[in-house]
């Protein structure tokens, strides 16, 4: 004890600075320093994160305590730490740039009068620098505005063409009676019993694929289950991991509201909620560490259960073209979101554009258009995790194939998912 | 009787304890009811129970061993079969008493003993929360009072709630509407008091469920809390206020020609003749759900039949259901109150309740309020100031839906609204403030 304060002692005589921390020994202080902070957690209306915003005072506690671990992270070398230490680094250097970011906004809308911004963002000073913090917060990814935009116009033509060309292949040449089909009592399961079978039959058909996906077959028992009191706001499905739930068991459950459910949306809506998609993701997961356990981020897991659901047919699904028809319907909904998103809070649009927007973009929708409106405007960004977060891992997934040829995609899938559910960035700085 | 009383000193903490009201039961957890679902998933046979989600911590259930995935069965051999259920017998079961209970956990039945603990209290920085009661004909009713510490005579709020059966006691939901709205008055300076409906909460002894009285029995209650209220040390008696909620904007000049109030805070309330204001209402309801104009215009026509079966004709809601079928569903919602409250609120004439209101008044109306009418609170402002010019202002809150929940329209507010809308607060504390 004696020798390691002396030791202590004669680095402050050399350098003149306290001796470094080990860089474990750093990263738990910052966990303990942010737990103590009580920073709100992550939520979704913005009018509650705004609400949220604490005083100056805490905000200059939070920016101390940030730039804190700004100074302190600069005194490591993340060239010389362990890899798994490297991907700690990146992510504490995450959160800290994110935060510092969060915190000047706040105090900036603090000062200003905490004026609460009304029908969106769009009213708030700076939506600029406003409106990428909020990408950010849900997706993790880094995108200005205007290719926010771009890419939402982009998916919304290429699911449109990929609908068109299955409306052709089903043989349907004009859309009203393409959709009047669609629309027909043979898509609706009304019978709890056979819509629960079909869903067990499902998963016994991505199982038997599951090896080939992602390199293991070994994922627990999922179990399918009506949402109870779901209404027509309910979305069409939920993941409950047995950790969050009393029933003891992992399940999902479906929105069985007015006692129907359409048969198009089974595939895909097992793919996401159970395997391949945040099922599998939270049963592989691998040991969080402490910082992990701070945060939590859409863009990865809603990312990820996104993506999987184009590669139905690498699993054993989307054989009958109305299945994958379905894929495609909600793929389009979650496109048209990311307009409708940058539209009502970068762009400003009015409730009437972005309805107009919706029902010129989606067809056969026109049921859920006000509630969907109403989701975008009062959740800023959270409908961008989906898609943001699956181009993401779709750009990582390019990027390793082109360094491992020949190496099968399970093996990217294995290696994405063992990171955890960190922000897409660390992920990809370090899937290398 | 100042004798008797001087005698009884040496008593009083016992005298005391055996009146005050106690604080009610506290089971504490969260509950859903089993599906056929959940039945299945979890593998058991018993047609009753409700599946535990969770436990609060320093509650009688966690005291006792409660655990997730366990199912309560029954409560003193009392089998429980739905989340309802469990609520109505768990608030049966007096405070410190033993109870016996039966649990399924893992499948297989577990009994055992516990001690009901009470339901927590109402704790925020800089006031203070009292539990008072009022003692009236329909039974002993909780007043909950918050204020700023110290004995100095206070200007007073008292906050009626709307038209349904429900609590304001509300330890577990600091951000509630009410709770917000409330504690920002008590904050600037006001002794604010929130006056339990009969039979909710803690209160004790009545005769009759709150389902069950009339509206003239539950304006008693608030008419003798005030009355109560104005005995107390600390309150500046020539400087009461009442807010009303909802309905309560309905029960306030009520009380106020019984009690004198110095001004009354309506929010989102009545101003029409009651079938005048659902006719109204339904279009606004209509916007909400957005309705075409036709399809609007039927709910308002089918509406306009059922009330008149139901509060003209005085017909059950299962007799206009026979004329009707669709009046089944329309007239449920008033069976919710008792045939008596309902024929005693038609009966009045709103504007007449105000014009003889020589206090102040301030109308508000939330924007994306489709609950009530804009121009009920018109109708009552013009009212009021015709009378006694100036006495009345109206006040027009953007944003705000009928729970004084942050909305953008009435879509929103049906479908998504958010959390209180801080506006609604600063309205009304800068006109009590204004008129205290």
């Amino acid at each position: 004890m004696r020798k390691q304060f002396f030791i202590a002692l004669l680095l402050v005589a050399i350098t003149g600075k306290a001796a470094v921390p080990a860089f474990q020994t750093f990263v738990s202080s910052f966990v303990v320093g942010y737990r103590e902070l009580h920073i709100p957690e992550i939520g979704y209306g913005y009018r509650d994160y705004f609400t949220a915003i604490p005083g100056a005072e805490q905000l200059d506690r939070q920016e101390a305590f940030f730039k804190k671990y700004e100074e302190g992270l600069a005194a490591y070398k993340r060239a010389k730490l362990s890899i798994p230490d490297r991907v700690v680094y990146d992510h504490l250097a995450y959160e800290v740039a994110f935060n510092l970011q969060r915190i000047k906004l706040e105090k900036e809308w603090v000062a200003a009068g905490r004026e609460m911004p009304q029908g969106g963002l769009s009213g708030l000073n700076n939506i600029a620098t406003w409106y990428p913090l909020f990408v950010q917060r849900f997706t993790t990814v880094s995108m200005p505005p205007g290719d926010v935009l771009a890419f939402g116009e982009q998916e919304v033509r290429k699911v449109k063409s990929e609908i068109a060309t299955l409306q052709e292949q089903l043989g349907f040449s004009d859309s009203a009676t393409f959709y009047m089909h669609l629309n027909s009592e043979t898509f609706f399961i009304t019978d709890k019993e056979q819509l629960l079978f079909s869903f067990e039959e499902i998963d016994k058909w991505v199982r038997q694929k599951l090896s080939a996906f992602i390199g293991t077959s070994d994922v627990p028992l999922i179990y399918a289950m009506e949402w109870p009191e779901a209404t027509a706001f309910t979305p069409p499905g939920i993941y409950l991991n047995r950790a969050d739930n009393a029933y003891g068991k992992d399940v999902f459950q479906f929105n069985f509201y007015n006692g129907r459910y359409n048969k198009r949306a089974m595939e895909w809506l097992y793919m996401h909620e159970a395997i391949p998609g945040h099922h599998l993701q939270f049963s592989l997961q691998h040991e969080s560490n402490s910082l992990q356990d701070l945060f939590f981020y859409p863009g990865n897991f809603e990312g990820w259960a996104c993506y999987v659901e184009y590669f139905g047919k690498d699993v054993g699904l989307y054989s009958d073209p109305y299945m994958y028809l379905g894929k495609w319907e909600w793929d389009l909904v979650r496109s048209v979101r990311l307009v409708l998103d940058v539209g009502i809070h970068y762009y400003g649009w009015s409730r009437e554009k972005a309805l107009a927007y919706w029902k010129k973009a989606v067809p056969n929708q026109d049921d859920i258009a006000e509630r969907e409106v109403t989701r975008v405007t009062d959740w800023p960004c959270q409908a961008l995790s989906y898609k943001m977060g699956a181009a993401q891992i779709f750009k990582m997934q390019k990027w390793w194939q082109q360094q491992h040829t020949g190496s099968p995609l399970s093996d990217f899938r294995k290696a994405f998912l063992a990171f955890g559910r960190l922000p897409l960035p660390v992920i990809e700085k370090n899937i290398s | 009787m100042k004798k008797i009383l001087a005698g009884m000193l040496s008593l009083m903490p016992f005298f005391a304890d055996a009146q005050s009201l106690p604080r009610r039961s506290f089971l504490g957890i969260q509950m859903e009811n089993i599906t056929e679902d959940v039945k299945k998933l979890i593998g058991i046979t018993e047609n009753y129970g409700v599946l535990i989600n969770g436990t609060v911590p320093g509650s009688t259930a966690e005291a006792a061993g409660f655990k997730k995935g366990d199912i309560l069965l029954s409560i003193n051999n009392e089998q429980i079969r739905n989340v309802q259920e469990a609520i109505n017998i768990v608030a049966a079961q007096k405070r410190e008493t033993e109870f016996t209970y039966e649990l399924l956990r893992d499948r297989k039945k577990v009994k055992g003993k516990s001690t009901m603990k009470p339901y927590p209290s109402e704790k925020y920085t800089g006031i203070i929360t009292e539990y008072t009661e009022v003692k009236t004909a329909t039974g002993l009713q909780r007043v909950i009072i918050t204020k700023p510490e110290g004995d100095a005579k206070l200007p007073v709020v008292v906050f009626i709630g709307g038209i349904g059966c429900y609590s304001l006691d509300m330890p577990f939901d600091s951000t509630s509407s009410e709770v917000q709205l409330l504690n920002k008055i008590a904050r600037a300076g006001f002794l604010v008091a929130r006056v339990e409906k009969p039979g909710m909460g803690d209160g004790v002894g009545f005769s009759k469920k709150c389902s069950e009285i009339s509206f003239m029995e539950e304006k008693d209650v608030y008419v003798q809390a005030i009355r109560d209220l104005k005995l107390r040390p600390d309150v500046s008696t020539d400087n009461v206020h009442i807010i009303g909620h909802s309905m309560g904007g309905v029960m306030a000049p009520l009380v106020a020609m019984e009690t004198t109030v110095k001004g009354i805070v309506a929010y989102g309330t009545i101003g029409s003749n009651f079938i005048e204001y659902l006719l109204k209402t339904r279009r606004t309801i209509g916007e909400a759900y957005n309705w075409s104009m036709d399809e609007t215009d039927t709910y308002v026509k089918d509406a306009c039949e059922c009330a008149s079966y139901y509060f003209i004709n005085k017909m059950t809601t299962e007799e206009a259901a026979k004329k009707k079928a669709i009046c089944g569903e329309y007239l449920s919602v008033f069976d919710l109150r008792s045939r008596k409250y309902n024929d005693e609120l038609y009966a009045l004439n709103l504007p007449a309740l105000w014009k003889p209101f020589t206090g102040k008044a301030l109308l508000v109306w939330g924007r994306s309020d489709f609950i009530s009418a804009r121009e009920d609170h018109e109708i009552l402002a013009e009212t009021i100031n015709k009378a006694h010019s100036g006495n009345a202002t109206l006040a027009l809150v953007n944003n705000a839906d009928h729970g004084m929940n942050y909305a953008a329209d009435f879509s929103t507010a049906l479908n998504n609204p958010g959390k209180y809308n801080p506006e609604v607060g600063e309205t009304i504390l800068t006109w009590l403030k204004a008129n205290s």
